[in-house]
């Protein structure tokens, strides 16, 4: 058997393994954030023994209560849609994570292998395709579930992330020109250079109109805070997942804890240099540390970018007040659509005339 | 290439399992005892009257269509962001005319959306 | 071997989500029938090495326009009875009749003009995406420039159906819903 193959079933076991793992993770973490932010304990109760971790066991504590709730399905929600619903947000969320890079391609037995599940030369139109398809879920589980509120929900939510997928594709067209690709790696690698030889060459740096813009339609396509309206339970009860419970509602959970990882990935290896360790390129650092260490350091690197932007998204969730649905409209499409247009162009303006002073100097 | 999208599928066939495993399998370890109160759609308590399959607001639909017409402009300039630097270098401005042309028409459109209201939230259909 | 195999399973798939579109009665399934078929068409664009295409696949039928068909579905409103009343045999029959048509056109098109003749494997770089921006800028910048009218022309159209006239029967008696 070719180690391309062995390595690519590792992979495709691992890292949606590591996904699923940090969801326990992000849970603790928005638990224990919003306590501190609002100067409370947070869970710490859950034990095994003298043994709480500071409430980390309250996660798993959930997972073991999902799992063992009665499944129900109301008498009027449609028998096949209501279980399919979940289903079809989590595996696009999973999905989307297959593009991601978590450090740079690495030799084994010569072999060029990407440390991405695939590594493919449109990935970030696969990650917008793909994630497309978790709407579908979103808008099946709020018709399925025969519920008022549900219906309600579902169709706001589809609404505001279709809405937003416009603003988060065309916010990332002024990195894309920029870069002039669209697989994942090959970004990160091109902000592997520095600025005066001491600021990183990050995306942000170049895009900060559109890593902005990026950031406000990534809270919003993945419906948190401020625009968690299809879940607003003070006036739709839980929205579209209203009807669900148990090991489905959770699955509807992990696929938002997911897509808030995708996302952060996404925000990460556009416009934070992704797996780039800061001042070290690849080539450097395997010269000093050898191949496995500079994976390793790679792969924290990523990792702890990819964290920050998690913990970013727990902090505004506790911080802001909700938008109100006209609001959230307003802003998608009169200032964020026309912003990412203008900042397109702005960028194709300057690249040109970057391009002209190189061309007549 | 084609290996890489085979990884995609072998991807999608654990998710598939995982979802399996998640639902299917936990049922040998739950409670199974439904009662009539138990199935009843939530609606704070009170019995649903009728069903919930209603006739919405059309302005969710008008979302959705203009979201596909400029979810195909996204779709055009992906190719063009790639090859922008490279056919600047053989071809100078041109592509950036071009793409110019092609939003500025797109524009004119989310112009007489805007115009006509119909980005409006709060709004009489006319 | 493992591209044939997965090239009937993907072939076999949407044969079958396709037929389950046409036949089934309830019009949310059929739409999602439509998206397993329309999912595995993107699989068998990229086993033709056209991933730009597999991907737009996806990204604006599966997603953009899928949408848009379930919510005219659950606009529309329709039960499952009153689905079941709207067909009638002889029409189903017609459906049948010209779903066969079409197969018998695909089997003369395969057989007589390609003859059966296997066709060799594109270039390299023939779907890639630099490619097709290549093309779209030089050789078919006017289809591409008709294009943006023909996306105003829809958005013209967006505007009229909402407006109130014969046209919009889908905004009058309509409960204002959220």
């Amino acid at each position: 058997m070719n180690i391309e193959y062995i390595a690519g079933i590792i992979k495709a076991v691992t890292i949606p393994v590591m996904a699923l793992n940090s969801i326990p993770l992000l849970v603790w973490m928005e638990r224990r954030g919003s306590a501190f932010i609002q100067n409370r304990h947070g869970p710490n109760r859950a034990n095994i023994g003298p043994i709480t971790l500071f409430g980390l066991l309250h996660p798993f504590a959930d997972a073991i209560k999902c799992v063992f709730k009665e499944p129900f399905r109301p008498t009027k929600a449609h028998p096949i849609f209501y279980p399919l619903a979940p289903a079809l947000v989590v595996v696009p969320a999973l999905l989307t994570l297959a593009v991601v890079p978590l450090a740079d391609h690495i030799f084994l037995m010569g072999a060029e292998i990407p440390m991405s599940v695939a590594e493919l030369e449109y990935g970030i139109v696969y990650m917008f395709a793909v994630s497309s398809i978790s709407v579908l879920g979103i808008t099946l589980a709020g018709w399925a579930s025969n519920n008022k509120f549900s219906l309600m929900g579902g169709l706001r939510s589809t609404a505001q992330m279709i809405s937003y997928e416009l603003s988060l594709g065309l916010s990332i067209f002024g990195a894309l020109l920029v870069y002039g690709s669209l697989n994942p790696n090959e970004i990160a690698r091109l902000q592997g250079e520095t600025f005066f030889g001491v600021i990183p060459a990050w995306g942000v740096l170049m895009q900060p109109l559109g890593f902005l813009l990026f950031l406000i339609a990534a809270f919003a396509e993945a419906n948190r805070n401020p625009f968690d309206l299809p879940e607003g339970e003070s006036e739709l009860v839980a929205g579209y997942h209203t009807e669900y419970g148990g090991m489905k509602f959770s699955m509807f959970m992990m696929g938002e804890y997911v897509a808030m990882v995708t996302l952060s990935a996404l925000t990460v290896t556009l416009f934070f240099g992704g797996w780039q360790v800061p001042w070290v390129t690849t080539e450097a650092l395997q010269a000093t540390v050898g191949q496995p260490l500079r994976v390793l350091c790679q792969f924290l690197a990523f990792a702890g970018k990819t964290l920050f932007f998690c913990w970013l998204f727990i902090w505004v969730r506790w911080t802001l007040p909700r938008f109100r649905y006209d609001q959230l409209m307003r802003l998608g499409w009169k200032v964020i659509l026309p912003l990412s247009i203008v900042n397109v162009f702005v960028t194709a303006l300057v690249l040109l005339g970057l391009g002209w002073m190189k061309g007549t100097l | 290439m084609l290996f890489d999208y085979l990884s995609v599928v072998v991807l999608l066939v654990l998710g598939l399992a995982n979802i399996f495993g998640m639902m299917v399998l936990p049922k040998l370890l739950r409670p199974h005892n439904p009662t009539a109160q138990k199935l009843v759609a939530y609606e704070c308590g009170e019995n649903p009257i009728g069903t919930s399959w209603l006739q919405y607001n059309v302005r969710f639909f008008v979302v959705a269509l203009v979201f596909i017409i400029f979810d195909m402009e996204i779709v055009f300039m992906f190719p063009w962001a790639v090859v922008f630097k490279e056919v600047y270098a053989t071809s100078g401005p041109l592509p950036l005319i071009e793409m110019a042309f092609f939003i500025a028409v797109l524009a004119v459109g989310l112009i007489y959306l805007w115009v006509e209201g119909l980005l409006d939230w709060i709004r009489t259909i006319r | 071997m493992l591209t044939t195999a997965i090239f009937y399973v993907l072939s076999f798939v949407c044969i079958l989500a396709a037929l389950m579109t046409v036949t089934l009665s309830n019009p949310v399934s059929c739409a999602l029938s439509l998206i397993l078929c329309l999912a595995c068409l993107a699989g068998l664009y990229a086993q033709l090495a056209a991933g730009y295409v597999a991907v737009l696949q996806i990204l604006i039928y599966a997603g953009a326009i899928m949408v848009l068909f379930l919510f005219v579905v659950m606009l529309l409103n329709l039960s499952d009875e009153e689905a079941a009343e709207g067909r009638y045999d002889v029409i189903r029959g017609l459906k049948g009749l010209i779903c066969f048509a079409f197969l018998v056109d695909l089997y003369v098109l395969v057989e007589v003009s390609l003859g059966g003749r296997i066709y060799g494997c594109p270039a390299p770089g023939l779907g890639s995406l630099e490619a097709i921006g290549e093309l779209l800028f030089t050789r078919y910048m006017v289809s591409f420039e008709v294009i943006s009218l023909l996306l105003t022309a829809a958005v013209v159209g967006v505007v009229l159906i909402t407006r109130k006239g014969p046209a919009s029967a889908l905004a009058a008696g309509r409960g204002g819903s959220s």
